[in-house]
């Protein structure tokens, strides 16, 4: 009689273990591992009109500028210019810029390479016209090496072409552009210098740096769309690049917040949610300090919300379960839980007739 | 100083993207695959051609023909028996490359997940404006394509990237599509069952096309005696074909690509999709996704800045201090002492 009732105390100890402590155990260790997230911070917020927006150099808190100087032929004519001279020029410019993005300023020579494109002979110099320079950038930066670095790249290209052929860009009205450079919004800019006769008999050229260095500075004014260097258009740039910001946060954090609820299997870790926090917190601090007009409170606050929304939703821990669907979950646990739980429920009958009986024999001794 | 005929001279980008992006991928490995190989570079070479810089493709072989010891003609891939072109040129730049070649690989990379430190010439750093060509080709099956076949006989599980997963990278692009990621996508896939991996996208701008339907398989074109196996496929031969005569000044429309492979010749049926995609495929210029143009502006003025050239830099490393030196004697010379 008492091994009957070691016997269904044993049945019952089975149940305990398995279904009431290792059922929850086993649902709360493979459940999707998701740290506490302000959801509904992350779902509000204004969003521009994005139809109509110019495209433009992607946004980013460093640039690097890479100086290329590009020399078809170097054994007929010595061209002297320093890469660091250009650099040292172009600091007070991005110093002006530094409190918005930070710029790597690089240069290098490009030796025999061409332009790629066959310009026409007009009278005693050669012309480029407008439909051709498209096709100039894509073949010249297959050279340039402008994709190495982790930051996007600004391109800013002089070109020298040869003595024999002077080169002008002409515009779609047929007019010589007095300026001889031209940009592409995305990329960066080139610029044309063509030796003068002197030199050419010199051998040997000695660009004018002031030049240079202006029509960098414009070109890169141009791709940061400012309209001229003044304290107002400073001002006006910090302001539109922390909206820029604050913009490109709040709609990474919604999407992420969509993510999560459309797909079960992405996991946010402890450092991926607090990521996200910081960044919830310092996009509406910064809202708060553009609204009142305190434009380098609110730049900086932008910068770092920025940085933290794009860290966490290219963090690659999101992707932590790649290979164990929620679906396959289960395909994978009953094979192993499922021939263990069967004796156990059926030794549940045992202990319902033990139970029945065992109320039986009360009832009579009673 | 503004210039005054600046609105004039920015031309505004007229097509809406700025950037084209392709991302090509072979799946498969081993010699008899070798059509898989010339088919994706086929494509890697018309994109080229036709303007997209190395720097925005991302090529992924998974495994090495041209330099494979059954190669009869080493360094070398044709993808037509009478050996025009070598489609593997001397300027080829694969990415990922054989063991490289995973589903991991490829949704971390369509993802832009992958880990901090990956060179960017592994990383797909499209932004809002950009149009993406995604191409796969391999073996696959309803539901799915086969990614590192790891032994010729058996299909192993690991290597199967399963439709879901495929649509689930589909919609963290189109998530990432909202927080600017792509701007429109064309998507071509020649293997079997090819239209069985477009079925379950829901991301809007996207066209696909798949070389047969679900329950048919698509076929290899013709055999090389000299090489000794199939060398191109059926769907991306006559794709071939249509784009060599596409040149970066063409007004060919993505309408006539998506037609290019009649059933009469690819015996399979091509398959399309284009519920999802906003604008009519005739009127797309095919340049949009398979070439490259840059948005130029000419510059008006140029304002004088002030410089100052100053005397040569003095050099910023610190040269290393000598070792300093001291006298030491010489030893004592045995022969001179007096004993």
């Amino acid at each position: 009689e008492k091994e009957a009732d070691y016997r269904i105390y044993s049945v019952l100890s089975y149940f305990v273990v398995l279904v009431i402590i290792g059922f929850p155990v086993w649902w709360y260790t493979t459940r999707v591992y998701r740290a506490n997230l302000p959801i509904d911070e992350m779902y509000k917020g204004v969003y521009s009109n994005r139809a109509n927006k110019e495209f433009g150099i992607p946004l980013s808190l460093e640039y690097d500028i890479l100086v290329s100087f590009v020399h078809p032929d170097p054994a007929s004519l010595t061209i002297d210019v320093s890469g660091r001279e250009i650099d040292r020029n172009l600091q007070p410019f991005l110093k002006i810029l530094s409190s918005v993005t930070n710029f790597i300023v690089k240069s290098q020579w490009l030796y025999l390479t061409d332009l790629g494109v066959f310009p026409q002979k007009i009278l005693d110099h050669y012309a480029l016209r407008e439909n051709q320079l498209p096709h100039i950038i894509s073949p010249l930066e297959t050279k340039l090496w402008s994709h190495l670095s982790p930051r996007p790249t600004l391109n800013l290209v002089v070109y020298f072409p040869q003595c024999s052929t002077p080169l002008y860009i002409y515009n779609d009205k047929n007019e010589q552009v007095k300026t001889n450079a031209f940009l592409s919004p995305t990329w960066g800019g080139i610029y044309i210098v063509n030796p003068d006769n002197s030199s050419c008999e010199a051998k040997v050229f000695q660009p004018n740096i002031q030049q240079i260095v202006s029509t960098f500075v414009t070109q890169l004014q141009h791709l940061f769309k400012m309209s001229g260097l003044s304290e107002d258009n400073v001002r006006e740039l910090k302001i539109k690049k922390a909206e820029e910001m604050l913009d490109s946060t709040r709609r990474t954090l919604k999407s992420l917040a969509q993510l999560l609820s459309e797909i079960n299997s992405i996991v946010i870790s402890d450092e991926v949610g607090e990521k996200i926090s910081i960044a919830v917190e310092n996009a509406d601090q910064a809202e708060t300090f553009l609204k009142n007009g305190d434009v380098d409170n609110g730049l900086r606050h932008a910068k770092v919300a920025f940085s933290h929304s794009e860290e966490a939703f290219s963090d690659p821990s999101l992707l932590a379960l790649l290979y164990f669907p929620q679906d396959q979950k289960y395909a994978v646990y009953i094979p192993l839980f499922l021939p263990i739980m069967i004796p156990v429920f059926m030794s549940l009958t045992l202990v319902k007739k033990w139970h029945a009986s065992h109320r039986l024999k009360r009832l009579k001794v009673d | 100083m503004v210039n005054a005929n600046r609105e004039e001279n920015i031309n505004f980008p007229k097509k809406g993207h700025t950037n084209n992006w392709a991302v090509l991928v072979d799946t498969s490995r081993f010699w008899f695959n070798y059509r898989h190989v010339a088919n994706v570079l086929s494509i890697y070479r018309s994109v080229k051609r036709l303007g997209i810089p190395d720097s925005q493709i991302i090529l992924m072989i998974a495994d090495d023909m041209a330099c494979n010891p059954r190669n009869p003609r080493p360094a070398t891939v044709f993808n037509n028996a009478n050996q025009h072109i070598n489609v593997y040129g001397d300027d080829v730049e694969v990415d990922y490359r054989g063991y490289e070649v995973t589903v991991e690989n490829f949704v971390r990379l369509l993802t832009g997940r992958l880990p901090p430190g990956t060179p960017r010439s592994k990383q797909l750093l499209t932004d809002e404006g950009s149009n993406v060509l995604v191409y796969l080709t391999g073996h696959g099956g309803d539901g799915f394509f086969e990614i590192s076949r790891l032994r010729r006989n058996y299909q192993s599980r690991n290597g199967r990237c399963v439709r879901a997963d495929v649509a689930e990278t589909k919609v963290i692009i189109k998530i990432n599509k909202k927080g600017a990621k792509y701007h429109e996508t064309f998507f071509m896939i020649d293997t079997c069952q090819a239209a069985s991996m477009y079925e379950r996208f829901y991301s809007p701008n996207i066209l696909a096309v798949g070389s047969s339907l679900v329950g048919e398989d698509s076929l290899s074109h013709h055999v090389d005696p000299a090489i000794g196996v199939y060398i191109i496929d059926r769907y991306t031969y006559y794709a071939l074909d249509f784009l060599e005569k596409v040149d970066p000044q063409s007004n060919r429309t993505m309408g006539e690509f998506l037609k290019v492979c009649p059933k009469s010749v690819c015996i399979s049926t091509v398959g399309v999709r284009r519920d999802l995609f906003r604008r009519n495929p005739d009127h797309v210029p095919i340049t949009d996704f398979f070439g490259s143009v840059r948005p130029i502006n000419l510059l008006g003025n140029v304002t004088l800045q002030l410089i100052n050239i100053g005397e040569p830099e003095t050099t910023v490393f610190e040269s290393h201090k000598p070792k300093k030196y001291r006298y030491i004697p010489p030893l004592v010379n045995f022969n001179t002492l007096k004993t």
